[in-house]
């Protein structure tokens, strides 16, 4: 068995197609096995069960970095790169003065009193960090994650009378965008958490402000954020654009206008945030006099990643081909396999006996060869709904199995006329025997020809049916990617990285099995050699 | 003329064993369509009755006392209970349901009721589309029929235009690239066949529709884009969407149509008849055309015609999807997004009669083409 394959591959490795298939196979074996080892299974499952939780680490739809014109490698400003300072003021924070002064002056009117009169305080929370861009393209997303700590005690009535907070960026060129502001002192209510989570996003165009709890108003921020960058398309001259709010992209508080186009703005950026609560010293303990950001998490996201981008829901491209392979590997040769091995036996059979038997076999499988493969595949996936890779692997099978049984047929006629098949019969060897050790052993090399070449039919055939949404909805194939490309309108979208690789994958796979199969052909079954 | 009735009996009999599985396929889906719209039906009739002026009130009461009298048959009821209004209302919904799917046989077991199903489509009756689905009008149709027939045969014209002129462009490429291969084997066009046929057999077709209607239609603007609403105003204009479809197609099938017609040529080159008639001094040219071609004809007529069929039912029905080209693989989608059995049924069985057809005709002809094969 060993000393045959040997012989085979030694064969094969003379044609260039098998050489290049061989190659093809054992590159495509590493790299299924490396994906098992390091993802199995809950890697495998989060890339199509998890899909909604890519984009927090990932951007949507970026091209490959090899195709990307200006590379933006993407910045991370964290909690800990910010520099904290918490303090307690008997005035209004001079910031806010640079914000928004009409109202710095009627709060010094309306609290001047109360701080002047030593019952008051303002806890002021200051952070500021920085970051440099030193290239001069665009990020393709500004994600921001900010969640403040409001302590309970602090908001419970009649002890904070005011809450306030601002953040703001200072640019190169001396622009100051106002991220968030909330320039209406509201007294907060008794509930109990305070936190407040933004996050932008370019797909849709528009920062999309999600508020918690004590801020459950989101306006205030996408409406700052909003009026904000539209004085910022203002500055840069950019006033065509804003006429729909739509089409405001975050990534403009980062660029620049250069030649009439939007490129990113090089230089030191620095990122300043303020809280502030008016509290009564008399009621409120110190320990409760905290007010300070929680989680804070600013992202610029690049404008490319990797060698194969990512997708709108931010997978990145080249883990799904990595991941679609062992299933690639598992449907292919599970389904062919077993069903060229099922076609193999019954086709012997149907050659062997030459009566009434055989020839019912023969109807049989007639008949299963007259279903059209895919129509009936839809058929039967639609009746169940969807369904699981198992039960597709098992119905391919149902549906595949005859395909060899006529071309095994006829050499199983042929060995089984020959003489040392008679004599075998004659000396009484039981017909079992006489199959499997006489007239098998000689068909199974040529039918595992035959499966090898069906492979590439059965993956691309999962992939159909994955396109018309008939596939296993935890499954990460190829056709999944696919189908999702198709689905997100990436065609018209120009996503063009989300349908060429899963396609050049299939294409790939699918071409190993068909050259070596090709390649085999000619040495399992010497009489088609050409 | 044996052999003839011997393959349309076979034919017959292929076709109904055919039809049974796919009746069997869709009898689950078909008869809960057929409850599901049963029981939509009944609801509306008893609620229209209820709260119609003058018969609501008796009707009302017929149904209370019709549900105590099935509580008492049960053993249930108690004298002074009080009946629900919904309850008397929702049983006596549930009883017409009942009666009614048992009048129709739909309680039956699912080979009772997939031979009926068998009946319906090897008879052709009527069968209305189970959602919004109908004709639009197109051809002789009139538009708003919900007959699925009707839906599909509105649909056919569209696919035959796309399939018939790429295989006659297949064909009309496949042909001279095949002579040229087989007789120089290894050379630069042999290896390309070679190659082009890996190519396209490992992909879907669709995918490679995607990629070009990115390029031809998006970056560069050689093709009208592709939009999902299919209106055509002229011929030219019909032409024009036809064009990137027939395209995609037929560069997908000279690949492997030409690398199956050079096998075929490549094994009659090497048999002896071509030695002999090349060894008797008869021109290259003759011996082609009289030789080889002839010898050739029958496999290469069939097994092109064959795998272009194949392929017609296997990647082909998603191609016209990808290229919203409203043919029959698009009726698929259609069906498969408004959940609409009738339809989806009715379209399988459709296609599945075609390609058996299609077999049968190809047989047939194989037959004719080579006079070795009757005898035997």
């Amino acid at each position: 068995m060993l000393e045959g394959l040997k012989e085979t591959t030694r064969i094969m490795l003379r044609t260039w197609s098998g050489k290049i298939g061989i190659i093809l196979l054992v590159i495509e074996v590493i790299l299924a096995l490396y994906a098992v080892a390091a993802y199995y299974p809950a890697g495998m499952r989060h890339y199509e069960a998890g899909k909604a939780t890519w984009g927090y680490y990932y951007p949507y739809t970026v091209p490959p970095c090899w195709a990307a014109s200006d590379k933006f490698p993407g910045v991370d400003l964290k909690k800990a790169d910010l520099q904290s300072k918490t303090m307690e003021l008997q005035k209004i924070p001079d910031e806010l003065r640079e914000i928004d002064p009409d109202t710095y002056k009627a709060l010094q009117e309306q609290l001047g009193p109360l701080l002047q009169s030593g019952y008051f305080s303002i806890v002021y929370s200051y952070y500021e960090g920085e970051f440099t861009i030193k290239s001069s393209g665009l990020p393709s997303d500004v994600r921001l994650l900010l969640t403040i700590h409001v302590p309970f005690d602090l908001q419970q009535q009649g002890k904070v009378v005011l809450l306030s907070g601002w953040m703001f960026i200072e640019r190169p060129d001396g622009l100051v965008p106002v991220i968030f502001y909330q320039g209406q002192i509201v007294a907060t209510s008794n509930q109990s958490s305070g936190e407040v989570l933004i996050y932008g996003n370019t797909v849709q165009g528009k920062l999309m402000a999600e508020t918690l709890g004590n801020y459950r108003n989101s306006l205030w921020i996408s409406n700052t954020f909003g009026s904000s960058l539209k004085q910022l398309y203002k500055a840069l001259g950019l006033t065509a654009n804003i006429s729909s709010s739509s089409k405001l992209n975050p990534s403009v508080l980062f660029a620049t206008v250069k030649n009439g186009k939007l490129v990113g703005l090089t230089g030191t950026y620095k990122v300043k945030i303020g809280l502030y609560a008016l509290v009564n010293k008399t009621v409120v303990s110190q320990a409760t006099k905290e007010l300070y950001v929680d989680k804070f998490e600013l992202k610029l996201m690049p404008n490319c990643y990797g060698f194969f981008g990512t997708d709108n829901y931010g997978r990145p491209i080249g883990l799904g081909l990595l991941l679609g392979l062992p299933y690639a590997f598992l449907l292919g040769f599970t389904v062919t396999f077993v069903s060229t091995f099922i076609g193999a036996i019954y086709g012997t059979l149907a050659g062997y006996w030459k009566d009434l038997k055989g020839e019912a076999l023969m109807r049989v499988a007639d008949i299963m060869l007259s279903l059209p493969f895919l129509p009936i595949l839809i058929a039967i996936s639609y009746a169940f709904g969807t369904i699981t890779l198992k039960s597709l692997a098992l119905i391919m099978i149902a549906l595949s199995w005859a395909g060899p049984v006529i071309v095994v047929r006829s050499m199983a006629l042929q060995i089984s006329e020959q003489p040392y098949i008679e004599a075998a019969k004659a000396v009484g060897v039981p017909t079992k025997k006489i199959i499997f050790k006489h007239i098998f052993p000689q068909i199974y090399p040529y039918t595992m020809a035959i499966a090898v070449l069906s492979i590439p039919g059965i993956i691309v055939a999962e992939a159909s049916l994955a396109l018309l949404g008939f596939g296993d909805p935890s499954a990460p194939t190829w056709g999944k990617m696919l189908q999702n490309a198709y689905a997100s309108k990436a065609v018209t979208a120009g996503w063009w990285w989300m349908y060429i690789f899963p396609g050049l994958a299939l294409v790939v796979f699918s071409a190993t099995f068909l050259l070596i199969g090709r390649a085999l052909e000619p040495i399992v079954a010497p009489k088609l050699q050409r | 003329m044996r052999w003839l009735a011997v393959k349309l009996v076979n034919f017959v009999i292929v076709l109904v064993v055919v039809t049974f599985i796919v009746a069997a396929i869709f009898a689950g889906p078909l008869t809960q369509r057929q409850i599901q719209a049963i029981r939509e039906q009944t609801r509306q009739y008893v609620m229209g009755q209820l709260t119609q002026p003058g018969v609501g009130p008796a009707f009302k009461k017929q149904i209370i006392q019709e549900y105590i009298n099935y509580l008492k048959s049960i053993g249930k009821y108690k004298p002074g209970m009080k009946i629900s209004d919904s309850d008397a209302i929702g049983w006596y919904i549930n009883k017409l349901v009942e009666e009614e799917i048992i009048r129709r046989g739909l309680n039956k077991p699912w080979y009772v009721v997939a031979f009926r199903y068998t009946k319906m489509m090897l008879l052709f009756e009527p069968v209305n589309s189970s959602s919004t689905l109908q004709t639009r009008g197109l051809f002789h149709y009139k538009p708003g029929d919900r007959n699925a027939y009707h839906i599909i045969f509105e649909r056919v014209p569209f696919s035959v235009l796309l399939f018939t002129t790429s295989s006659t462009l297949v064909l009309l490429f496949a042909i001279p690239l095949a002579l040229y291969a087989a007789r120089r084997p290894g050379g630069l066009v042999d290896n390309t066949i070679i190659g082009w046929s890996v190519f396209s057999v490992s992909m879907p077709w669709w995918w490679l529709a995607m990629v070009f209607i990115y390029f031809f239609t998006q970056k560069y603007r050689i093709f009208p884009p592709v939009t999902s609403n299919f209106n055509v105003h002229s011929i030219t204009n019909l032409l024009a969407k036809a064009a990137l479809p027939i395209i995609t197609v037929t560069v997908l099938s000279v690949g492997d149509s030409s690398y199956r017609m050079r096998n075929i040529l490549l094994d009659i080159f090497n048999e002896d008849f071509v030695m002999v008639a090349r060894a008797k001094g008869i021109p290259e040219t003759m011996v082609l055309r009289k030789h080889v071609l002839r010898a050739a004809a029958p496999p290469i007529v069939t097994i092109v015609l064959f795998s272009l069929v194949l392929s017609v039912f296997s990647g082909a029905i998603i191609t016209e999807l990808i290229f919203e080209w409203p043919g029959m693989g698009k009726l698929y989608w259609d069906a498969i997004e408004a959940n609409d059995v009738a339809v989806l049924t009715v379209l399988t069985y459709l296609t599945t009669l075609l390609y058996l057809l299609t077999r049968l005709a190809l047989d047939i002809l194989y037959t004719m083409l080579d006079p070795r094969i009757k005898r035997a």
